[in-house]
């Protein structure tokens, strides 16, 4: 069981909702935006320890996302984005994420960065 | 002094476009370019005042001849197909248009011919081809990577959640799920690594 609080943030309906159902079944606890001005506004005070968050978004990109947040910015972030070109993945990187995921990707691999995501929290959290 | 009459000839030479001046009624030349001349006396003969009639308007078809002489009561531009003999034998389609004198006293007629093929407009088209197929190669990544991505991933993950809500209902139905899941995750793959191409293509 996790107690992870991620952060999702994502326009496309259909993946968000299955997204969420997915990460509620196992246990996470999630919270959604589905642009930049609504995850600005709802990241400081959600307390998550994750954010995973498209880099295409209505009113903005995930990279602005990052640099806007600031000090409130998650230990964990994970960026997701159709286009994997080594350059998106660079940026992703020097934004902030720890990891750059090109749509579309398997639940697995998410998942995979999640349990990555719990081990680093948990040595924060010791240290 | 060049004349201005001159003048349009002489930039329609430079500008690679066969040029000649006829007569309105008997359609004889009055005047013309080089490119047209050397169009036109391979074939034509030695007169160059019949150049029009016999080197042009017998390779018209019998339509585009009516058109002319509507064009010419008419008053009004017209366009038309005009086949010749290259050097090496090969057909050239010229696509031809004339303009007729507004004024009354100027009773003739300007016909301009426009190469469909020559090295110029090759190089065009060519352009032209070549910028619709990134258009269209562009047009297919976005499509890729905004619709059809997009939506295999929601149904992965759809189809993972399903897979575990219907395990805990039956197990033979759970594995069926299961399977379905493996299934859409094969497809994620496969799309994985065609917009990976895609990437390595752009």
């Amino acid at each position: 069981m996790s107690s992870l609080r991620v952060f999702l943030v994502e326009n496309h309906q259909d993946t968000v909702r299955y997204m969420q159902l997915f990460l509620e079944q196992l246990s996470y606890k999630v919270c959604i935006a589905a642009d930049m001005a609504t995850a600005l506004r709802e990241i400081p005070n959600s307390h998550c320890d994750v954010l995973i968050s498209d880099i295409g978004l209505p009113d903005g990109d995930g990279w602005q996302l990052m640099e806007k947040l600031g000090d409130h910015r998650p230990h964990f972030a994970i960026a997701m984005s159709g286009y994997g070109t080594g350059n998106d993945q660079l940026k992703s990187r020097a934004a902030g994420y720890d990891h750059h995921l090109v749509k579309p990707f398997t639940p697995d691999a998410l998942l995979a960065l999640l349990r990555e995501a719990e081990t680093f929290t948990a040595k924060d959290t010791q240290s | 002094m060049t004349t201005r009459r001159e003048e349009i000839f002489s930039v329609l030479q430079e500008i690679g476009l066969p040029a000649v001046r006829v007569k309105q009624g008997s359609a004889e030349v009055i005047e013309f370019n080089e490119l047209f001349s050397s169009l036109i006396n391979r074939a034509a003969p030695r007169d160059y005042r019949l150049w029009f009639v016999e080197g042009v308007l017998a390779r018209m078809t019998d339509a585009d001849r009516t058109s002319c002489e509507v064009a010419f009561v008419n008053r009004t531009p017209v366009q038309v197909q005009v086949t010749f003999k290259a050097i090496n034998g090969r057909a050239l389609n010229l696509r031809s248009f004339f303009s007729v004198g507004q004024k009354k006293v100027d009773q003739s007629v300007v016909w301009v011919f426009i190469p469909l093929a020559n090295q110029i407009l090759e190089r065009v088209r060519d352009a032209h081809l070549s910028e619709g197929r990134e258009l269209e190669r562009l047009r297919m990544r976005n499509e890729l990577h905004q619709g059809v991505s997009q939506q295999l991933l929601g149904a992965a993950f759809g189809c993972k959640v399903l897979a575990g809500k219907v395990a805990t209902l039956s197990e033979e139905l759970g594995k069926e799920a299961s399977d379905l899941a493996k299934l859409v995750n094969g497809a994620v793959i496969e799309l994985q690594n065609l917009v990976q191409s895609n990437e390595n293509q752009s």
